[in-house]
């Protein structure tokens, strides 16, 4: 299966890119192996953006612009996008 | 009375049209029950009956006001509130500014300066420690409260700080800024109240300091603090700045497009931080006694309007996701130095950006719908807001309609104008879609002050698994309160919201540094009532101005049409009117939002004093 991670703000100058297409091999994953699947793509999003337990606290995850997820045993499924962002929306 | 720690124990009363000071105690139990900032300054203006005041009027109060943190070693706390009537919502109105005018106005040897009268011809309030002196101002009429602030420094030394209008103040444009040193005291007009007093700016100096309680444990906690906001909570600030939101709320629908038509723009990946930074030299500011620094300057590229030569080519600007959103998407403008430009003229006159760019963006809507005679002032044309801003400037013209603001000019036009006019109670509405953020629009809905995302936090749980951002219910509004209430304990302390991140047990850990600066035993929960007596005060405010229930909504357009991109972004007027119930009675208020009889005699026994 195949899910598209979009990357905003910090997390996107952590690892240098926009969006990555990570490839898992059931047809569902969950939030934490998609993190650690993005910690070991972009080693810099680790201890700040990532850490063991799941997103840092400063950090949420959307799926397809819908739910805000953080709990890693959240459900992603084939073809979904996961944006990563900030999880303060001051401005 | 047993000495106050943190507090000079009293306000100067300032009449500016004799320069005549009087120095008012104020008691240490009601310094308790306000803290200081916002909360105080409501206090103030309750105590001072500016609700019964005409805003703009001699008569009105103007309050700068400090607060027990100023000055000690907390970072980012050095900060003002000015708290008056608005002449853009008639309504109260709280606005936050930055840096040394903080400390130099706590150093005059009081909690807050209370303005009232009125000059006789343009002046500068002189304030050495509590002796005030008028001065003519006369040569600084119609000069940019940058040039106006370096003048005046260089007149009288750079011991002093300054607090400055622009033009924009001046003319009594309503969304006129109180600046200084380049930060604005933005929202809700003070730099109208205070042009009306013919105040150009207000300089203070002085050598009054107060002590704290606990000194050293004060210093211990001010370092956690320090090291803390060096951390991943405040990265987002510290490498983009607030900017960074852009991309995100356009992924999200949420990013306000062509005056509130849509939630997401073709063209910000041009305005991003990201792809500003790539081909422009920015460098990193921050406020004095800060040890974040979200300020990300950018240069400006020469523009006009096609009216008025450019002559500053080589400006610079602090780039905030307010301005960017507000002068580029609502307007529909993608050019990045248009947008840039345009925030710099807005600096310079001094209007706020978020009302100048949605008042433009609804009179350009006006005029798409032929509502509104003036055909160069089209969606996507960066110099004619440009244009649009100089008319703003100068009361000109059009620019003299536009000057009222969005609510005003929609009245004006009558046709229904007034349903896609994007305000509350008449602030225009910031850079977050209510349709898409609807724990926002609650808080949108019900704010003191209007529209407004620093009073409301609400869009915290908008991104969150707290809420459904798309389907505001009643079990939201205790989400909304829970952040308001925030915001006031912050905006009274004052600490910067830019902070909240860093703490884990915001209530205890504010409790600790209030009890190290002002030796009170405060509680969590003591904290909890004062926030809450605060945002009751704000409301007892705006009843006395003649508030009513049905102020407390948004414009139909949020109401009847779903967002044209993103269909599910919908809400309606029974869902919106259910979370008010639910937040008024959360509030222990009438399900209208009127305040029990019981609270009204508490606050005002305090402003009775
Ligand atoms: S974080 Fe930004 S706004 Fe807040 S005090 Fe620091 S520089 Fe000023």
């Amino acid at each position: 299966m195949n899910v598209k991670v979009e990357l905003f703000g910090v997390p996107r100058a952590r690892a240098g890119v926009s969006q990555v297409d990570l490839e898992f091999p059931d047809d569902q994953t969950s939030l934490g192996e998609v993190l650690t699947a993005l910690v070991r793509m972009f080693p810099n999003l680790a201890g700040e953006c990532i850490l063991e337990a799941g997103l840092a606290s400063g950090y949420t995850a959307n799926r397809d612009g819908e739910a805000f997820v953080r709990d890693v045993g959240a459900k992603i499924l084939d073809g979904q996008s996961l944006l990563i962002m900030s999880a303060d929306a001051g401005g | 009375m047993p000495s106050l720690h943190g507090y000079h124990g009293g306000y100067l009363r300032i009449d500016v049209s004799n320069g005549r000071v009087e120095f008012v105690q104020l008691s240490a139990a009601v310094l308790r029950r306000y803290l200081g900032g916002v909360g105080l300054g409501v206090h103030l203006m309750l105590r001072e009956r500016a609700a019964e005041c005409e805003a703009l009027s001699a008569a009105a109060p103007l309050a700068f006001v400090f607060s027990p943190l100023v000055g000690g070693p907390l970072t980012t706390s050095a900060k003002f509130a000015v708290v008056h009537k608005s002449p853009l919502t008639d309504r109260l109105n709280d606005s936050l500014a930055s840096s040394g005018f903080a400390i130099s106005g706590k150093k005059t040897g009081a909690d807050a300066l209370v303005l009232h009268g009125a000059a006789a011809s343009l002046s500068v309030l002189v304030l050495d420690g509590r002796r005030a002196v008028l001065e003519p101002a006369t040569e600084l009429a119609g000069v940019s409260a940058r040039e106006a602030e370096a003048a005046l420094l260089k007149k009288y030394g750079r011991d002093f700080s300054a607090a400055v209008i622009g033009p924009a103040g001046e003319r009594g444009v309503r969304y006129a800024t109180i600046s200084h040193s380049g930060r604005h005291a933005g929202r809700g007009g003070a730099g109208a109240v205070l042009g009306a007093k013919n105040i150009k700016a207000v300089l203070v100096r002085g050598e009054r300091r107060c002590t704290w309680s606990n000194p050293s444990s004060l210093t211990a906690l001010a370092k956690e603090l320090s090291v803390k906001s060096w951390g991943p909570a405040t990265a987002k600030y510290r490498e983009l700045g607030t900017a960074s939101n852009l991309l995100a709320f356009n992924r999200l629908g949420a990013l306000p497009t062509r005056n509130f038509q849509a939630g997401s723009f073709a063209g910000a990946v041009d305005l991003s931080p990201e792809t500003l930074e790539a081909d422009r030299k920015k460098t990193r500011q921050s406020c004095v006694a800060c040890t974040i620094g979200c300020e990300h300057i950018y240069p400006v590229k020469a523009q006009n309007s096609g009216d008025a030569p450019n002559d500053k080519p080589n400006d610079t600007v602090r780039l905030e996701y307010e301005n960017l959103f507000a002068l580029g998407p609502l307007c529909g403008v993608r050019d990045a130095d248009s947008v840039l430009a345009a925030s710099r003229l807005c600096d310079e006159l001094g209007i706020d950006t978020v009302s100048a760019g949605g008042t433009i963006a609804f009179a350009m809507e006006c005029v798409e719908r032929q509502l509104l005679d003036a055909p160069w002032l089209r969606f996507g044309d960066g110099s004619a807001v440009l244009k649009a801003l100089e008319l703003i400037g100068r009361r000109e013209g059009l620019g003299d309609q536009l000057a009222a603001g969005s609510r005003r000019l929609a009245e004006r036009i009558g046709q229904g104008a007034l349903e896609f006019a994007p305000q509350v109670k008449g602030l225009e509405i910031p850079g977050y879609e209510p349709r898409a953020l609807q724990t926002m629009a609650l808080g949108f809905a019900v704010g003191s002050r209007g529209a407004d995302h620093n009073r409301s936090g609400a869009y915290e749980a908008d991104f969150s698994e707290q809420a459904d951002r798309r389907a505001l219910s009643p079990k939201s509004a205790p989400l909304a309160v829970e952040t308001e209430d925030r915001a006031a304990l912050i905006d009274s302390l004052i600490l910067c919201k830019f902070l909240r991140g860093v703490f884990t047990d915001f209530h205890s850990e504010i409790a600790h540094i209030l009890q190290n600066t002002t030796g009170w035993e405060i509680s969590p929960d003591e904290l909890r009532e004062t926030a809450r007596r605060i945002v009751s005060a704000k409301k007892l405010f705006n009843q006395q101005a003649g508030w009513s229930p049905s102020e407390d909504t948004l414009p139909q357009r949020f109401l009847q049409t779903p967002l044209s991109d993103d269909p599910r972004a919908s809400l309606s007027a029974s869902s919106l009117q259910a979370a008010i119930v639910a937040y008024n009675q959360t509030r222990g208020w009438s399900p209208e939002g009127w305040l029990p009889r019981r609270a009204v005699d508490e606050i005002m026994a305090d402003a009775n004093e």
